[in-house]
């Protein structure tokens, strides 16, 4: 197995998919995330997942957990939305669903992967599923778990938002 | 309906502080493991990347690589573990960056 | 117990058979007597699976019934012929889905020159050989029942991408304008190939891969697939991990039905009704936690046991709140008349449509078939004592909240018992089981239990403490049959998120 630590960047930077790495775009897309700092509308993609995100991910607007107070919403619409939250390890089934959705999003946007699934966590490269997600659409930040809980769902979503900062901390001796 | 505006009224505010306070709820919610540098030998290991579900541990080297995105916190590789293993304090760890997920310890040596 | 017009019963077919472990028992015929057989059967049996393995003399049709009268299972064993001489699904309806399965995998068609439907694959050049054999004849790259919309109907496409945290499904809703004339199902969208996965892994692997088939049923279809392989290498389960097991099923049961009750407030628009279900249900979460370390109960169950024990003390302390504010939102919910208004008389499916389509679940107990695993195929010595099914009428949305509001009742008196009676549960971190590292001969097993969503059956094959073969079949491949017949008896387009959120299946469990 091709060890994943010696691809550090393997996450593309947004517009990465595409083969640019332009710091000046990266910088640009920032910039223009900020303009969205107050507010994200959010459409779900589910590319396969078990439905344990998908639950996580409806609780959002629950009582408990309120992402309205945030300035967090969604959408049902690809038009209005921001940014497309993603879950399950990329079925090849709904490729050009996944793909259509993210085409049809306006400009600022961002992609959050939720999940081990697509990360390669749970289901590898096969014929169907792809594994990842990032060969379809270039995901700008990831929220890991197996689910994610509401509030690790709503630390990214504000990460995206650069509201928050990153909290991985390490002890002594990780690198 | 004057039911259920009585009953939400009842209810209260029952919202999490969170993001401005930490969720007190959430303490013992699973995190993926970190373990202690250089605690580990490579046959224990090596078995604790086999016994992984999800390919997140990986030796590499004279190093044990952990991939925290693709940990789903199941705990197999802490029950092969046992002390130099333990839960990472929180699960909080969205990131820009994939490589930020990837941990690695030096591998012990046997005495 | 059941005759049929031949006098014949089941419990006389089945000591015709061998057994490889008790309550199952397997018939083999050859193909032609297989067809006589199932036309016996389809009267005294519930159809439960129809499946495609390879055996040593090339492949097998494996069918399986199972008796709810007495308890237990009948498989019938043949060899893989082409095709039976007429649609099984003529004689078998419930069987319909299999069919079209058993072309997709393995080309076989259904005879009788039947159309199916597209099931698990997606109709795309790249999966157009049957994809177990390749090489064999390529399928029909559109495989599709045809349906003709004409007039002043249309077909209103729905999908696959939908709601906010709604599963990926194509609904093609046929419509004049406001009622709902037919439905159409695409779920091949999320199929993973869980079952091809399994093969070559692990015991242990594979069981994780059971866990995150549907994640909103994790418990159960783990403990399908365990039980599988423990009936398949003798191993015995200690009855305190026993209990928890069971335990944990019926904590799964609860929060589901309390999802449920979620989905229905957020589908007929009682914002504060959602809202309290949704304040229960993350209660129902958080309990999990507590007692099983994780919100959906992941992680827990392994071969031969569980990895750890549930706390007890903080199960013990929320049983009582749970129960008063369940009964109180159910109560509430069921005196708002313009609430049971959209309830009532929507999604109906009828007792008769329940026994032909092979229904499992609170989704035929809803119609009056009381079927439930807990009561005739009891494998565990857990104590079940005092247990009765649900049952109600007439199989609209309404009776089928009732059966879940019952349910919860039930599975939190069952609950209340083991906790509180000293009934022996497995409480500190457990090593691990027996059966991790078994190496062996082949040997196969077949497993089940009465998920949250009905009865899940897993049959498994092992060589050397790894899958062989597996095959997997959530209660949602069996009443997903019924979605689109429910959504045909009279409704209207609104209707569509009301009844989805009382059957409340997953497509995952489906789409495997």
């Amino acid at each position: 197995m091709t060890p994943r630590v010696l691809d550090p960047g393997a996450l593309p930077l947004p517009g990465a998919a595409h083969g640019e790495i332009d710091a000046a775009a990266v910088r640009l897309k920032r910039r223009s995330m900020a303009v969205l700092r107050r507010s994200l509308h959010i459409r779900t993609v589910d590319t396969g997942s078990c439905g344990a995100c998908e639950s996580e991910i409806r609780l959002l607007s629950s009582p408990y957990y309120d992402f309205h107070r945030l300035g967090l919403f969604f959408t049902p619409t690809p038009r209005h939305a921001d940014c497309l939250l993603v879950t399950g390890p990329g079925c090849r089934a709904m490729d050009h669903a996944l793909l259509s959705a993210y085409e049809a999003m306006p400009a600022p946007k961002v992609v959050v992967a939720v999940g081990a699934c697509p990360l390669g966590g749970v289901f590898g490269a096969d014929r169907y599923t792809r594994g990842e997600i990032t060969d379809v659409v270039p995901v700008d930040v990831v929220v890991p778990g197996c689910p994610p809980s509401p509030l690790a769902l709503i630390h990214g979503l504000l990460l995206a938002l650069d509201r928050i900062e990153e909290r991985i901390t390490l002890q002594e001796g990780e690198q | 309906m004057a039911l259920w505006a009585l009953r939400g009224a009842r209810r209260g505010i029952v919202t999490t502080r969170f993001p401005r306070r930490p969720e007190p709820e959430a303490a013992g919610w699973p995190a993926p493991p970190r373990f202690r540098d250089g605690e580990i030998r490579r046959d224990l290991a090596l078995r604790m990347s086999v016994a992984c579900p999800s390919s997140a541990l990986e030796v590499v080297g004279p190093r044990l690589v952990l991939d925290l995105g693709r940990c789903t916190a199941c705990g197999r590789c802490l029950e092969l573990a046992q002390g130099p293993g333990s839960s990472r304090p929180e699960a909080l760890l969205a990131t820009r960056r994939r490589a930020n997920l990837v941990v690695s310890y030096r591998l012990g040596h046997v005495k | 117990m059941n005759e049929g017009e031949s006098g014949l019963t089941l419990a006389q077919l089945a000591r015709n058979g061998t057994s490889s472990q008790p309550m199952v028992a397997n018939l083999r015929v050859s193909a032609a007597g297989a067809g006589d057989l199932v036309a016996k059967l389809a009267p005294i049996a519930r159809f439960a699976d129809m499946f495609v393995r390879p055996a040593e003399q090339g492949l097998e049709r494996v069918l399986v019934f199972a008796d709810d009268q007495s308890g237990g299972y009948l498989r019938l064993i043949c060899p893989l012929d082409k095709s039976f001489p007429v649609p099984l699904s003529r004689v078998l309806p419930a069987a319909y889905q299999e069919e079209c399965e058993l072309y997709e995998l393995w080309g076989v068609e259904p005879g009788g020159g039947k159309p199916v439907n597209r099931v698990i694959l997606p109709p795309s050049t790249e999966t157009a050989e049957p994809l177990r054999l390749p090489g064999g004849d390529r399928l029909s790259s559109e495989v599709r029942a045809p349906h003709v919309v004409q007039g002043e109907a249309i077909e209103f496409p729905w999908g696959p991408i939908r709601g906010a945290g709604q599963e990926s499904l194509y609904l093609g809703l046929v419509t004049t304008g406001e009622e709902l004339l037919d439905a159409y199902l695409a779920m091949f969208h999320k199929h993973r190939g869980l079952e091809h996965r399994m093969v070559g892994q692990t015991l242990a692997r594979a069981l994780f891969l059971a866990e995150r088939c549907e994640g909103l049923g994790a418990v159960g279809n783990a403990l399908a697939f365990a039980r599988a392989a423990e009936a398949a290498l003798g191993i015995a389960v200690e009855p305190a991990a026993e209990v928890t097991r069971c335990l944990a099923l019926e904590l799964e049961r609860i929060y589901n039905h309390i999802g449920s009750l979620a989905a229905l407030g957020a589908a007929t628009g009682l914002s504060v009704g959602q809202a309290e279900a949704e304040i229960l249900l993350e209660d129902c979460l958080r309990l999990n936690a507590r007692v099983f370390g994780h919100r959906y109960i992941f992680n827990l169950l392994e071969v031969g046991g569980v990895r750890r024990g549930a706390d007890l003390a903080a199960l013990d302390s929320a049983l009582d709140r749970l129960e008063a504010r369940f009964e109180s939102l159910v109560a509430d919910l069921l005196a708002t008349n313009s609430y049971v208004d959209r309830l009532e008389g929507a999604g109906t499916i009828a007792a008769e449509a329940a026994h032909r389509l092979g229904l499992v679940g609170p989704v035929a107990r809803a119609a009056g078939v009381a079927t439930d695993l807990r009561r005739t195929h009891q494998v565990s010595s857990t104590s079940y004592v005092g247990f009765r099914p649900a049952r109600e009428q007439p199989g609209d949305c309404l009776a089928r909240m009732r059966v879940g509001a019952a349910e919860v009742r039930e599975s939190l008196r069952l609950v209340r018992h083991w906790v509180r009676s000293g009934t022996p549960l497995q409480d500190d971190w457990a090593a691990p089981g027996p059966g991790q590292d078994h190496v062996g001969g082949p040997a196969e097993g077949l497993g089940w239990a009465e998920t949250c969503r009905g009865e899940a059956l897993v049959h498994l094959e092992v060589a050397g403490g790894r899958v062989s073969f597996a095959r997997l079949r959530p209660a949602a491949t069996r009443n997903w049959r019924a979605f689109d017949d429910a959504l045909r008896a009279r409704n209207v387009f609104t209707d569509v998120p009301i009844v989805e959120a009382s059957f409340w299946l997953t497509v995952a469990g489906f789409a495997r």
